[in-house]
């Protein structure tokens, strides 16, 4: 069975976080009851989206985070375990089978930047990963990493540079480099 | 139709349970309404489903007592779309090849499923912003998840 006008997924999920104009909600589930394929379509957005709630309680989603999210999570029962660095600091790290979630908070001024890249380096300044134009406010001074804490857990001995790069009107500087020494518990 | 008046359920309740009392209701009714010959058209039996839908939800939502009454009583399991379930570690890998603003939005956005506005103020973006994000985010999701063509 197949849909002749099936509703974009885009429009499913402005449907399902209710962003859509009433008038336009109604067409969409007028259409809903009437199309199968089309409220499968649904289905698989709400599950895509359980999915990603799953995987953010599990603490696995590298990603950069705002102190609001890290807030809901922790109120939602996640233990987090946060290494504060300041620009150019060092910071003895582990992670312990009780942690859920590894946070690194890298403090930076971050007035005037227009756009921000996390470089994840060893200690020969190597890159092995690089989050590219990180969402971020200026305001808090500081950049939240959520370390995907599985990998730490694996990991033995490391040293983990971070440089966070600034780009400005004249162009791209190192802002701030940080150093993680992690110690397997 | 079971499944779909679950979805409708779960999109405005926001409750597994209360989106099984309410395919119980509308079904209850819907049954009640064809035996008393009030829906004679098989073409209007959608159209007569999601006017209940909206009615039923009306009624839970001032804490009617026909729920309470029903939400003492067994509910049996309501059946959903089956197969669907994403891959866990196919979803994470898809998320990891999206770019950070994107994933920051899908995540933030699904995980308490906070409006593009919620999402904007805490990212320093524009709502526009957040619902194109969001929009170019899922769709390359999808595309991975299923292996099409990015």
């Amino acid at each position: 069975m197949s849909c002749a006008t099936p509703i974009d997924a885009a429009v499913l999920a402005d449907y399902w976080l209710a962003e859509l104009p009433p008038a336009e909600e109604s067409l969409v589930e007028e259409h809903l009851f009437a199309c199968e394929p089309c409220s499968r379509d649904l289905q698989s957005v709400m599950d895509l989206a359980q999915g990603i709630r799953t995987l953010a309680r599990q603490g696995n989603l590298g990603m950069i985070v705002t102190q609001e999210f890290l807030n809901r999570l922790i109120r939602g029962g996640l233990r987090a375990r946060e290494y504060s660095a300041q620009a150019g600091g060092t910071v003895e790290c582990t992670v312990t089978p009780q942690d859920d979630l590894l946070i690194g908070r890298l403090a930076a001024d971050l007035s005037g930047v227009q756009k921000l890249d996390l470089s994840l380096c060893d200690p020969s300044g190597a890159e092995r990963l690089r989050f590219r134009d990180i969402p971020f406010r200026a305001a808090p001074g500081e950049v939240l990493l959520n370390y995907p804490i599985g990998l730490a857990r694996q990991s033995g001995p490391d040293v983990l540079v971070m440089k966070l790069f600034a780009f400005t009107a004249h162009g791209e500087r190192l802002l701030a480099e940080y150093t993680f020494n992690h110690t397997p518990s | 139709m079971a499944p779909r008046i679950r979805l409708y359920g779960l999109r405005h309740l926001r409750d597994e349970q209360a989106a099984a009392d309410l395919v119980q209701q509308v079904l209850m009714i819907t049954i009640e309404s064809i035996r008393a010959g009030k829906v004679r058209d098989a073409q209007k039996i959608e159209s007569f489903v999601l006017g209940t839908c909206r009615m039923v939800v009306l009624e839970i939502r001032r804490g009617g007592a026909r729920r309470e009454r029903l939400l003492e009583q067994y509910l049996p399991p309501v059946p959903a779309f089956p197969e669907l379930a994403p891959d866990l570690g196919k979803l994470a890998e898809c998320l990891g090849k999206l770019a950070e603003r994107e994933r920051s939005v899908v995540v933030m956005t699904f995980y308490e499923e906070h409006s593009s506005q919620t999402v904007a103020g805490a990212l320093g973006l524009s709502n526009e912003n957040v619902r194109v994000i969001r929009h170019r985010a899922l769709g390359r999701l999808r595309r991975c998840m299923t292996g099409s063509p990015a």
